[in-house]
């Protein structure tokens, strides 16, 4: 099942009130935290599946928040933010923020991300040996790659890039990572990336239907726009 | 940038009982007081200046008696040739120390005086024979060569000191125009040097002069005469380097980049060492180009400033809107998708909500287009004569209404009051001041809105017993996008609430202030002044 213990911080109380139905509508149970002390505290006192955390909050920086969840748990953290700066959002991500959602977010994309992060979280259980996306699937072990059944050929940097994209399906990888993932080196000249985005789009495109599975997030990186089939039998 | 301002230099000549004759003239230049500073005297101190011509005859007289007396004593123990050269020595002396007239001069009186005392035979005029030529022309010969060659140093030595004297000008100028941090200061800079180089004359004549739009512009008190403003024109037209002409030397201000202006200086008594302007010149076309730069480079700064403030603003503005956007998105989309899961208390909650935020959206809307209108001044405000206690009302009812369970108390002292606002714009005052008391105060505490005459003005406290505003911050809540902290970090204002409020009121010639804590350390009290309407009858 892809439900979970949510924790939503914001300090709109009208954020709140309006996510909670829909969230427990669909299965998750849902706290709430105003500010990012109760935030905190609840991280303390509860396990939780997914944290969504508004950065502008009353008391302390939300990054401040993240790296304080992160020193003690890996729990997904979905970042909200209504400002829309693209450095903050690297900053987020680079202290250990998982993905992000702009204010004001379409509720259904919220819901996918809270339930990508939510398979991730339980896919973290287990070992993961292979990628299955439907119409695209990759073997990890013998690094085979196949689009709508078809075996695809990649450049070893290719593959790097979609695997890193893929093991975060669902979710924004910054442009750092995946230079780190491909060329060794997260300062290398993002151009590279372009690049190889530009090429990995042009081998996936078979077995999609006009959009590229690779979207790009302005300024921050990619991400695999693929629900991954679930062995959920 | 830090202003140094340069004075007017003054010169103050204190009491010198001790500096008499020839040293009084050094002594005064000693004491130019500049700025609150001592100023080298631009004469190197010990050197003396030319004597006058009296001294210097009676003194080289003295000196050719003193060697006619050594003649004579001579006369005991050398011959007649001998004691002549004496004679010649002090001839020498004379020329060296006081020039060559004095010293022909001499020369010819130590012939005559030689001839007629000391050359036998004596007390009588004997130059019949060729030998009694011999001392005049030798006399006269040394006191030539003697007095060429002093007068060869003495020029050397004025030289010498002209050019230190400029030097140290140049120096003192280029340190002074370092300091200057306008084009007034670089003008007061230029004429405090030549009245140092020339205190004798008070300094001299001159002036700054910059291109603008075609027309010359005197700098500082440069002189506005038609005949400067011309030959300034004249000389930038010319486009020589220096120019001379009807008694005055000009000199263009180049930088290698271009011409900013001419240098303007009078020929009396002398016209300046060009070099020395020149090389003036060159200082004050650099001082003054620098100081254009560091102004461009402020008004670059500034223009950033205002820049980051409208990103700023943008970026709260856009934040401001984006959160009633969310709230009613989510609300209604959850409703759409889920709708039908819900209970009907989960349901109207999400319903009030959307109605609630959507309200917010459209006061903020409102808010930001009335700042907009009180910013522009081009727009006019509409007028109109209304009743203080119906527009409080209107506005006490709306609140109410978005504050379900606050108690907002309304109190009117004496007579109803007319005042003569823009009725959007009271209404949206009001109302954003009560937002804010409504909004940094908790349930169930009451917001006292109280209306009364004070003279001319008619006076509205809205008084809450909230948090209130800490001391620091309380001359900051009118600006613009700033906001308090509530201690529950609950929901917060757009910043604009008590901007708007203070335009208006000042827009309506009135006053606004806050007062914080009002009771026991708690609340706040907004007052807000504006003048009644003058009772016609």
């Amino acid at each position: 099942m892809t439900t979970g213990h949510i924790l939503l911080v914001d300090d709109e109380p009208g954020i709140a009130r309006a996510l909670t139905p829909a969230l427990r509508a669909i299965g998750h149970e849902v706290t709430v935290a105003q500010d990012g002390n109760a935030a905190i505290a609840q991280m303390m006192l509860n396990s939780h599946d997914v944290v969504l955390l508004d950065l502008g909050l009353p008391d302390m920086d939300g990054k401040e928040v993240i790296s304080k969840i992160r020193q003690r748990t890996n729990t997904p953290i979905i970042v909200i933010s209504a400002r829309h700066q693209e450095e903050e959002k690297i900053a987020a991500l680079d202290v250990g923020a998982d993905d992000y959602v702009d204010k004001p977010f379409v509720l259904g994309e919220l819901l996918a991300r809270v339930r990508a992060a939510l398979r991730r979280r339980h896919g973290q259980r287990k070992t993961v040996t292979h990628f299955d996306g439907g119409w695209l699937q990759i073997d990890y072990a013998t690094r085979e790659v196949r689009v709508g059944g078809d075996l695809v050929k990649l450049s070893p940097k290719e593959y790097n890039l979609l695997r890193m994209l893929a093991e975060n399906a669902g979710q924004v990888v910054t442009q750092r990572r995946l230079l780190a993932a491909g060329w060794g080196r997260s300062e290398a000249d993002p151009q590279y990336l372009r690049v190889y985005v530009g090429m990995l789009r042009q081998k996936l495109e078979r077995g999609q239907d006009g959009v590229s599975a690779i979207a790009t997030e302005p300024g921050v990186g990619y991400r695999l726009v693929i629900d991954t089939v679930q062995d959920e039998a | 940038m830090p202003s140094t301002v340069i004075p007017e230099p003054e010169i103050l000549i204190p009491p010198t009982p001790r500096a008499k004759g020839w040293r009084a003239p050094l002594a005064a230049l000693a004491s130019i007081v500049h700025a609150g500073e001592v100023v080298h005297p631009l004469v190197p101190t010990g050197k003396e200046r030319p004597l006058s011509f009296l001294r210097r005859l009676v003194q080289s007289q003295l000196l050719l008696l003193l060697f006619f007396e050594l003649n004579i004593i001579s006369r005991i123990w050398l011959t007649e040739g001998y004691s002549a050269l004496i004679l010649v020595l002090g001839i020498t002396l004379i020329g060296a120390l006081y020039g060559m007239a004095l010293a022909i001069g001499s020369a010819i009186l130590g012939a005559l005086a030689f001839d007629y005392f000391i050359s036998a035979p004596t007390f009588i005029f004997t130059i019949s024979q060729v030998k009694h030529f011999a001392p005049p022309v030798i006399f006269t010969l040394a006191a030539l060569v003697s007095g060429w060659l002093s007068g060869r140093l003495r020029d050397q030595t004025q030289r010498t000191m002209r050019s230190n004297r400029q030097l140290e000008s140049l120096f003192a100028v280029s340190r002074d125009l370092q300091r200057a941090s306008g084009p007034e200061d670089v003008y007061r800079v230029m004429h405090a040097t030549l009245l140092r180089q020339f205190p004798e004359t008070g300094g001299r004549a001159m002036g700054v002069y910059r291109p603008d739009h075609g027309t010359m512009q005197p700098l500082g008190n440069s002189p506005a005469l038609p005949m400067w403003l011309d030959l300034a024109r004249q000389a930038l037209a010319g486009g020589r380097e220096l120019a001379r002409g009807g008694g005055i030397s000009a000199c263009l201000l180049d930088t290698g980049g271009g011409c900013n202006g001419v240098i303007l200086v009078s020929d009396d008594p002398e016209p300046l060492d060009p070099a020395y302007l020149l090389a003036l010149g060159r200082m004050v076309a650099l001082a003054l180009e620098r100081i254009d730069l560091a102004d461009d480079l402020a008004e670059v700064l500034a223009k950033a400033r205002a820049d980051a403030l409208r990103s700023s603003l943008l970026a709260s503005v856009s934040h401001d809107l984006r959160t009633p956007l969310t709230v009613i998105n989510t609300a209604a989309s959850t409703l759409l998708s889920f709708g039908g899961t819900f209970d009907a208390e989960t349901s109207r909650g999400l319903l009030t909500d959307i109605v609630e935020e959507a309200e917010r959206l459209n006061h903020l809307t409102t808010n930001l287009l009335q700042m907009t209108r009180l910013q522009s001044q081009d727009i006019g405000l509409r007028m109109a004569d209304l009743s203080v206690s119906e527009v409080v009302r209107r506005v006490v009812a709306h609140g109410g209404r978005l504050a379900p369970g606050r108690d907002i108390r309304f109190s009117l002292e004496g007579a109803d009051m007319t005042v003569r606002v823009d009725t959007t714009l009271f209404d949206l005052a009001l109302t954003n001041v009560l937002h804010n008391a409504l909004r940094y105060s908790q349930p169930p505490s009451s917001v006292d809105i109280a209306c009364r005459r004070d003279g001319d003005d008619c006076v509205i406290t809205i008084t809450d017993q909230g948090i209130g505003i800490p001391p620091a911050q309380i001359e900051r809540v009118f600006d613009r996008f700033y906001r308090v902290q509530r201690e529950d970090g609950g929901t917060r204002g757009s910043g604009l609430g008590l901007a708007i409020a203070k335009g208006f009121v000042e827009a309506s010639g009135g006053a606004i202030s806050a007062q914080s804590p009002v009771a026991d350390g708690h609340g706040t009290r907004m007052t807000i002044r504006l003048p009644l309407t003058a009772i016609e009858d």
